[in-house]
């Protein structure tokens, strides 16, 4: 993200981001459910490992440790208006699969505990991480 | 014809036109090419039909490197060889296999893929393959239901491999070999020394032994060392008596360059839908096996390897079979390598139509190895029962090795990212790009390869490229010990391919008069 969009996201859209997380609730539960729950792995990784998957991201790039920053790398992946658009849960699911397909298709992976992850990916581990402390 | 060495008298003398050292798939191999010309071929096997444990020791030896599997159970020592054990797995080596890389030290041949693609022609007979023909597309033709994991192959391909039954070549060419007129086979004919004109420059006779004390006396016009990676070199280093480094070891070569394939799981990978994924399935049917292509391996700087899948089920219960083949009894190992399997895969369910779906598999990789000076084998100041010193091997493993499989597992879960099929997860050993240590469960192929190895240039070949030993006019070798790579296919059918290219260019060459 170039600096641009980082002070788009945390000076113009911090009040929308807050609002997304008030109550809103839909098939797919919270706003911060459809963040934080990796829909691409938790077939297949337990909690336990997201957390750990999500503090050795932390680790690694300190700079997101923050639940703002985050919501933002994680819906503006792919686009830089997104946390502007009030996105339902739904939709932030949406968005995300999409910003996972990119990552990989743009070689935006890494190796997290073991595992080949693209960005987006580790990112939500990290969301998870935070809201789970 | 054959002849049992221990009835003939002690120093007879036997002559031919070539004499083929060793009785493997090699030996037996050219041996077979000869029936019906015009030439006296002569055979030579140090044990007998059968298994026995007296010859069987013969190969024993020592392991100083990184952990390897008993030098006594590694190979088979009687008629037929190793091929009385093998697994028949088949595949062809890759163009870029024969190709000089900057990065990988030590690389190149000086033959190419294409020069051997007749021969493998015919090696495919020989181990009873079915078509010539490795390409997806044409074995998808045949067999609908097998679908790639992966819906193209510009980073990751699909290496197709085929199964031979597996041919036991002392069973199915017993008969053959010992009715030829012109072919003259003597087992219990151990080689204990080679033995040179004044100069060097040629073989005079070839010695052999056995338990009863009795020895022969071969002369030929060509001779053809055909036993195996660890006995090839072990032969030309123990006949020193007018070489004293060896034959063929003028400039150290010989015995060096000792590859195995690394044969280890490296990951799991799960599927977002299972499938049966029957392409990649050990049915006994060509199946694939993934691979990364020569334009990544360059662009990575990785060295050439394979996954192949197993259900993560059966996967865990398997044992490493550096653990299995433990004993120094090959029977002994095979019977635990066996059982470990069987009894892992016991509920496994592959049929094409109705077998279970996974979402688990294990990858398991097949990785070439660099080729490095410092692996080698050396004698032993030991003797074994009939004097000859036995084998040490210091098998090494480099940091090349490691970084290719690292980044062989991370190209395929890339690439099934972008499929959106699912996640890869390397294993403990491999997530820490720094680490160069190798775990426990790290094993090779039983692929002794490289140890004589073939080069144009004396000065870092054991071999050229007609398999002709740098500066012995008449002393030939055949088997993987020539290999100047190892590539990741199991050695067999180039091995078959090679000794078919030797026997065509010997033809030539006993033909034309002296």
């Amino acid at each position: 993200m170039n600096r641009r969009d980082f002070t788009r996201i945390t000076a113009l859209s911090i009040p929308g981001i807050a609002l997304l997380f008030q109550g809103c609730k839909n098939s797919s539960g919270t706003f911060e459910e459809a963040l934080s729950l990796p829909r691409t792995l938790y077939k297949f990784i337990d909690p336990k490992e997201i957390h750990e998957i999500g503090k050795a991201y932390l680790a690694l790039s300190p700079q997101e440790a923050d639940k703002i920053k985050l919501t933002g790398l994680l819906l503006n992946g792919r686009n830089d208006k997104a946390t502007q658009m009030n996105p339902s849960p739904d939709q932030a699911i949406e968005m995300i699969e999409a910003n996972i397909h990119e990552d990989f298709r743009q070689d935006r992976t890494s190796i997290i505990k073991g595992w080949i992850l693209a960005t987006t990916e580790a990112r939500q581990c990290a969301f998870y991480t935070i809201i789970h402390n | 014809m054959h002849i049992d060495a221990r009835t003939l008298e002690d120093g007879s003398l036997v002559e031919g036109d070539i004499c083929i050292v060793g009785a493997g798939a090699s030996g037996i191999s050219m041996a077979m090419d000869w029936i019906g010309g015009p030439y006296k071929v002569i055979l030579l096997e140090g044990g007998g039909f059968e298994y026995d444990d007296k010859n069987q020791d013969l190969f024993a030896g020592k392991n100083i490197g990184q952990n390897y599997y008993p030098l006594r159970s590694s190979r088979l020592h009687y008629f037929g060889g190793t091929t009385g054990h093998w697994g028949g797995y088949c595949s062809t080596f890759d163009e870029i296999d024969f190709q000089k890389r900057d990065w990988v030290e030590h690389s190149g041949w000086p033959i190419k893929r294409s020069d051997l693609d007749p021969f493998y022609m015919r090696a495919h007979k020989i181990v009873e393959l079915g078509s010539y023909n490795y390409s997806l597309p044409y074995w998808q033709y045949e067999q609908p239901y097998m679908k790639t994991l992966l819906p193209n192959e510009d980073v990751v391909w699909n290496k197709m491999w085929q199964f031979s039954p597996p041919t036991r070549f002392g069973v199915k060419y017993r008969d053959a070999i010992v009715n030829a007129p012109n072919v003259h086979l003597y087992t219990h004919a151990h080689v204990v020394d080679m033995k040179t004109d004044d100069q060097v420059t040629g073989i005079n006779e070839i010695i052999t032994k056995n338990f009863e004390g009795r020895s022969l006396r071969v002369r030929a016009k060509k001779y053809v060392l055909a036993c195996n990676g660890i006995q090839n070199p072990r032969l030309l280093l123990a006949s020193n008596k007018q070489a004293p480094k060896g034959l063929g070891n003028d400039h150290d070569n010989v015995g060096r360059y000792f590859m195995d394939h690394l044969e280890i799981k490296s990951a799991e990978m799960y599927l977002f839908k299972p499938d049966r994924l029957i392409l990649y399935a050990l049915t006994g049917k060509p199946r694939a096996e993934l691979s990364i292509t020569a334009a990544m391996q360059e662009q990575h700087r990785i060295l050439n390897g394979t996954a192949s899948l197993t259900p993560l089920k059966v996967a865990r219960k398997m044992h490493p079979n550096i653990e299995n083949w433990s004993k120094e009894d090959p029977r002994e190992s095979l019977k635990r390598e066996h059982g470990s399997y069987i009894e892992a895969s016991k509920n496994l369910r592959l049929e094409k139509i109705s077998g279970d779906l996974y979402d688990a598999y294990e990858l398991f990789t097949r990785m070439e190895q660099a080729p490095n000076p410092d692996s080698r084998i050396t004698l032993d100041t030991e003797k074994d029962a009939l004097g000859v010193p036995r084998a040490i091997l210091n098998w090494k493993l480099g940091s090349l090795e490691k970084k290719s499989i690292r980044k062989l597992y991370e190209l395929i879960g890339i690439e099934m990212g972008k499929a959106g099929v699912g996640r890869i997860k390397l294993m403990d050993y491999l997530q820490d790009a720094n680490d160069a240590n190798w775990p426990d469960f790290t094993g090779g192929g039983w692929h002794h390869m490289g140890t004589t190895r073939m080069n144009e240039d004396p000065r870092t070949g054991v071999v050229d490229a007609n398999c002709r030993v740098h500066g012995l006019n008449n002393l030939y070798i055949a088997g993987d010990s020539v290999f100047a790579t190892s590539a990741a296919p199991n050695p067999t059918l180039t091995i078959i391919a090679l000794t078919l290219r030797l026997s065509d260019h010997l033809k030539e060459v006993v033909a034309k008069p002296v």
